[in-house]
């Protein structure tokens, strides 16, 4: 004790004392311990000085329990506390304080993982808070400095985001969104749109990061509306809304140069495949599981995993979980050969406005003009967006038939629907583990049966102390996740049927065409095609009239 | 699409689009009636509550930014200012200077000045500073519980659900208003 008392307290006093060198801390058997993270080792090595090594009785050896004389010195000098009451003081903590929340130290440490809490330490620890309460409300007083007059600093805050920039965001959305349908409508310009979309790959993307976005927007939504505690910003209703209203009227002109991801992805692609048509309708209902899932996963507070799993916003960020890094440049790199791949088999907010757009009031045309049917305009679409005429005339004995698939399909809508729910109440409870709250209740269930061992001081093992804390309320709050998510699932499982059935009947649909022309739903507005079409040419005085097809001159400007 | 000039000035298909698109208008009005009235207009952020932190050090791994945006921040109106400081020092120093082996901080985060005998002042430098909750454990465990984690709104990417909060063992993360966006300790 002496010779650490001097050590500690001046470092002149250190080199007088036995030595310069100390050996070092014996360490402890680390058998039947289980698997501690590196981060946690410095909280073994406390442990282990604390407990003294494992062959030896336990003893108080932290630095602070042995150097109580130090600490009666460094109260002593505190301003406004008489010697006599510190070292009443410090004898109060000596027999109480220090020896209490070492054995509480060592109890939460124990070997066994379990809090040993023996009715000594229950009644050393409300002595102790008998003990905190006559020491006010710090341990150390903290002391006025009557010598040199510091001044204290203050703790820095920096501040949020100001609330106008966030408005800002909004009228950037408006005001690109305005651009958008004037170039895709009015001037009919790949390259405004180009220039377009690379600011708001500036904007949104690099300069936002990414956040506040549409994708991501529906979660809030649905969240506001099932928990009444979560309150949506304006700013994200205004991001979910505006685009959606745009493409009730002009299609999906948010994806054409407003959103950064379709921005990011139309700038790498470099060399367009045409993905097969059964490929690409079965990749295409992803985006619409994906948007039951995340708004299924929101409402139940589980997490937002639409933002959580973004193959996009790492690159914006350029920072982020190394998986979902290699992702990015995976999505990144296919986007090379395939035209928006997130777009098109990913994005759940695209799925919205891919409905939304079904329903527009203006589309995007090839030409204004009449079309003449030459063909140069099928392959300029990267995406797989353009359609075909259909054939004028209907061999009437293959309707009978197609009638009646059609027929079966609206039938078999219901049962997919009904198989979805069953699927989905089955997939309930296990799926209800995702909830964090949910988790640990069960957890803490199975540790009341069958204890596991996690280790000191791991996240599993604090989360474990806080359920003991207050298991009632911790198993009643599960229970109400689990009942969330009963629905949630039931109505997933129900949305899963829907899209399928609908997908089904949709590709038994008779569509009738007499133009080339882009799908309203699956186009993004990117007007690469607009060029390609002869007419367009002649309109913009870009092609004498003579040079019309039949004449063998096939226009190269697709891309800008 | 067929739209015949010759018939009806309103085909089918038109008629029912224009339907749909009414319906739909007149649904995402009354959704965004419903939102407006439950919003308000102050945005929400994340905060690391300290009365609630376990320090477990999820925060120092768990954030979707390679360096955390928790740190570690220190209420100096309640620091003891002690020359023994457990949130700065190794249990069990071999001196108490300022020498690497003595801190407890891996990175070397906390800068400790000497005020006055026997009165020392740490700070945090937040660049170095990994929010990994070291000292945080020892200052709150055996000291004034001065040193705390926060969430710093300069470098919080404001991810819509937090990485960490998810897996946080004291569910201590909750969203604050985004005008007071700070739970700075005033008390142990």
């Amino acid at each position: 004790m002496n010779r650490l008392l001097q050590r500690s307290r001046h470092e002149e006093a250190l080199s007088q004392s036995d030595g310069s060198t100390r050996p070092p801390s014996p360490q402890p058997a680390r058998s039947g311990r289980g698997r501690i993270p590196r981060r946690f080792q410095k909280c073994r090595e406390l442990e282990t000085i604390v407990e003294g090594p494992a062959n030896q009785k336990p003893a108080m050896r932290h630095s602070l329990s042995l150097n109580l004389p130090l600490v009666a010195a460094d109260l002593r000098r505190r301003r406004g506390l008489g010697v006599s009451r510190v070292r009443l003081l410090t004898s109060a903590a000596t027999a109480l304080g220090f020896k209490a929340r070492t054995a509480v130290w060592r109890n939460f440490s124990s070997r066994g993982g379990s809090v040993r809490a023996s009715l000594a330490t229950i009644t050393l620890l409300f002595l102790l808070l008998f003990a905190c309460s006559a020491l006010a409300d710090q341990r150390f007083p903290p002391p006025d400095f009557s010598e040199t007059n510091h001044e204290l600093p203050t703790t820095t805050t920096p501040p949020v985001r100001a609330l106008w920039l966030h408005y800002l965001d909004v009228a950037v959305l408006l005001g690109a969104m305005g651009l958008a349908v004037w170039f895709i409508y009015r001037k009919r310009s790949r390259r405004g749109l180009f220039w377009l979309s690379i600011f708001s790959l500036a904007y949104f993307g690099f300069w936002r990061k990414g956040c506040v976005c549409a994708i991501g927007a529906p979660q809030n939504v649905i969240l506001g509306l099932f928990d009444p505690n979560y309150t949506v910003p304006l700013v994200v209703t205004a991001f979910f809304i505006i685009p959606l209203v745009f493409a009730l009227f002009a299609g999906r002109a948010f994806c054409s140069g407003v959103c950064p991801h379709g921005a990011l992805q139309d700038l790498v692609l470099v060399k367009p495949v045409k993905v097969p048509a059964w490929l690409e309708h079965t990749l295409g209902v992803i985006p619409f599981l994906f948007l039951g899932f995340g708004l299924a996963f929101a409402a139940t507070g589980t997490g937002f995993p639409i933002c959580r799993y973004d193959p996009i916003v790492p690159i914006f960020r350029l920072n982020g979980p190394s998986l979902l890094v290699a992702l990015a440049a995976a999505t990144l790199l296919i986007g090379m050969f395939v035209g928006r791949p997130y777009c098109r088999f990913l994005c759940p907010y695209g799925a919205l406005l891919k409905v939304a757009a079904l329903a527009s009031k203006w589309r995007v045309r090839v030409t204004p003009d009449i079309c003449t049917q030459c063909q140069l305009c099928e392959h300029s679409c990267p995406f797989g967006a353009m359609r075909e005429p259909t054939p004028g005339t209907v061999e009437p004995k293959l309707l009978v038939p197609e009638r009646r698939r059609l027929g079966w399909l609206v039938l078999l809508v219901p049962v997919l629907i009904a198989g979805g729910v069953w699927i989905g109440g089955q997939l309930a409870v296990p799926m209800a583990k995702l909830n964090p709250t949910v988790e640990l209740a069960e957890r803490y269930l199975a540790q009341k049966t069958a204890p596991v061992d996690y280790g000191v001081m791991t996240p599993e093992a604090l989360s474990l102390q806080r359920a003991e804390h207050d298991p009632e309320a911790l198993l009643l709050a599960a229970a109400n996740w689990r009942e969330r998510f009963k629905l949630a699932c039931l109505l997933f499982g129900g949305w899963v049927g829907l899209v399928l059935g609908i997908k089904l009947v949709s590709l038994s649909l008779r569509t009738r065409r007499t133009d080339f022309e882009p799908d309203r739903g699956a186009c993004f507005a990117c007007a690469r095609c607009f060029r390609s079409c002869p007419q367009e040419l002649v309109r913009i005085g870009q092609m004498p009239a003579s040079e019309l097809p039949g004449t063998g001159v096939a226009p190269q400007t697709a891309k800008t | 699409m067929t739209e015949n000039p010759t018939n009806d000035p309103t085909s089918r298909r038109t008629f029912l689009r224009n339907g749909a698109r009414i319906a739909a208008m007149t649904g995402l009005g009354a959704l965004g009636g419903v939102l407006a009235g439950r919003s308000n207009a102050d945005a929400w952020v994340w905060q690391i509550d300290p009365q609630k932190c376990v320090r477990c050090g999820n925060c120092a791994t768990e954030c979707v930014l390679e360096q955390s945006a928790v740190k570690c921040v220190h209420s100096y109106a309640i620091c003891g200012y002690c020359n023994l400081c457990t949130g700065y020092f190794e249990p069990e120093p071999n001196a108490l200077t300022t020498a690497a082996e003595n801190q407890l901080c891996p990175t070397a985060a906390i800068r400790r000045t000497f005020i006055e005998d026997p009165y020392y002042e740490y700070s945090i430098d937040e660049d170095l500073c990994i929010g990994c909750a070291k000292c945080v454990e020892g200052c709150t465990r055996f000291g004034n519980g001065s040193l705390f984690l926060q969430i710093r709104h300069d470098r919080c990417v404001r991810c819509n659900e937090c990485a960490i909060a998810r897996t946080c063992p004291g569910d201590a993360f909750r969203r604050v208003p985004a005008s007071q966006p700070y739970l700075l300790k005033e008390t142990h």
